[in-house]
């Protein structure tokens, strides 16, 4: 019976100890590796618990084992860009200017019904509405609303300053870490010549640039690396 | 960085803990079936002078050993080498030449079972 006991409040500590050092995101929306890390991390669990005639370290090795490889694949991945998309996928762009885009709901397997629900719990009802909705890495749908459809805040007063300034589509990232998305840059109707020559405007270039946001009025913004 | 020394720091402790096994339980299996092997010999022999030292050894020594298996290996692939073990000092005489001959024999698969257990690799 205590063996039972022992290896229960080992095992929660054990648990404990894992998600702490896994990391908040392990406790919100999952990204694939995360989801199969925690289901996995979970059965694993309950074996030791269960049948007592089975060896304790052989049951805790797996769990640690699952535990620094996930730390270690996410840190590749932030090193990384090819292999994060290989490890997490890549956002989807499902509707643009309020166009459904059927061919990547297709690829994704989702149904219109699945969109229109998806959209629903986000406050929107006619995907006219919508001037972006991507379909984000952990399956959930991000919305940019057209700005007719947006609610009255404070700043929609203004929204006419931001029109001219070329705000009505959201920025996206084109550049992460250096490295030029491609995806994005058709989804914003951006050619790569023309980031080279804001680039160039701007004084730097790509292996500088942790981070460059541009939306399809061709409105960025650049975030250059730290020199450290 | 204290997650990723953590990790790493993890990795090496699975893998360190991974090698300190598999050469434990290599020994002391290994020396298992020398035993067995040794009393088998001293049993077609007919050497009962020394055999059930041998055997008392051989039974000292896996008692000794069987709470660093117990760590590594399935109880029950443990406790089946031992219930046989139980039984072979009782045999260690010339009127049971023939079933101490099948007890050894059936230790020496058991202990193979579990080192087969242990060492396969899928």
């Amino acid at each position: 019976m205590f063996l039972t006991l022992n290896r229960t409040v080992l095992i929660y500590c054990i648990i404990i100890f894992a998600m702490r050092i896994m990391g908040k995101r392990q406790l919100g929306e999952l990204q694939p590796s995360e989801l199969v890390s925690t289901i996995l991390i979970s059965n694993l669990a309950s074996i030791p618990i269960e049948s007592p005639e089975l060896p304790f370290v052989n049951c805790i090795a797996p769990i640690l084992l699952i535990v620094s490889l996930e730390i270690l694949l996410s840190v590749l991945g932030t090193k990384s860009k090819k292999i994060e998309t290989l490890i997490s996928g890549h956002a989807k762009t499902v509707i643009t200017d309020g166009v459904i885009n059927q061919n990547i709901l297709k690829e994704l397997r989702f149904t219109v019904d699945d969109l229109l629900s998806a959209l629903r719990m986000q406050g929107v009802f006619d995907p006219k509405d919508v001037s972006l909705a991507l379909v984000e890495t952990n399956g959930s749908l991000s919305v940019y609303k057209t700005q007719d459809a947006t609610e009255v805040t404070i700043g929609f007063f203004d929204s006419e300053k931001e029109k001219e300034e070329g705000m009505k589509s959201p920025l996206l990232p084109i550049i992460v870490d250096g490295v030029i998305d491609k995806e994005v840059l058709k989804d914003c109707d951006i050619k790569e010549s023309w980031v080279n020559k804001a680039l160039k405007i701007s004084n730097t270039n790509k292996k500088e640039v942790y981070l460059m946001l541009c939306n399809k009025e061709k409105k960025y913004q650049i975030v250059k690396k730290n020199a450290n | 960085m204290k997650r990723i020394l953590t990790s790493i720091f993890l990795l090496i402790l699975v893998f360190s803990t991974a090698i300190y096994s598999t050469i434990k339980v290599d020994t002391i299996t290994s020396n298992m079936l020398m035993y067995i092997e040794k009393a088998q010999k001293e049993n077609s022999a007919e050497d009962y002078s020394t055999l059930p030292k041998t055997i008392e050894t051989m039974n000292n020594y896996y008692k000794k050993n069987q709470n660093t298996l117990y760590a590594f290996v399935r109880r029950d692939y443990i406790n089946s080498p031992q219930n046989s073990f139980c039984t072979i000092t009782a045999y260690s005489e010339k009127d049971y030449k023939g079933d101490l001959d099948a007890e050894l024999e059936r230790a020496k698969t058991q202990i193979y079972q579990l080192r087969n257990l242990f060492f396969d690799l899928l």
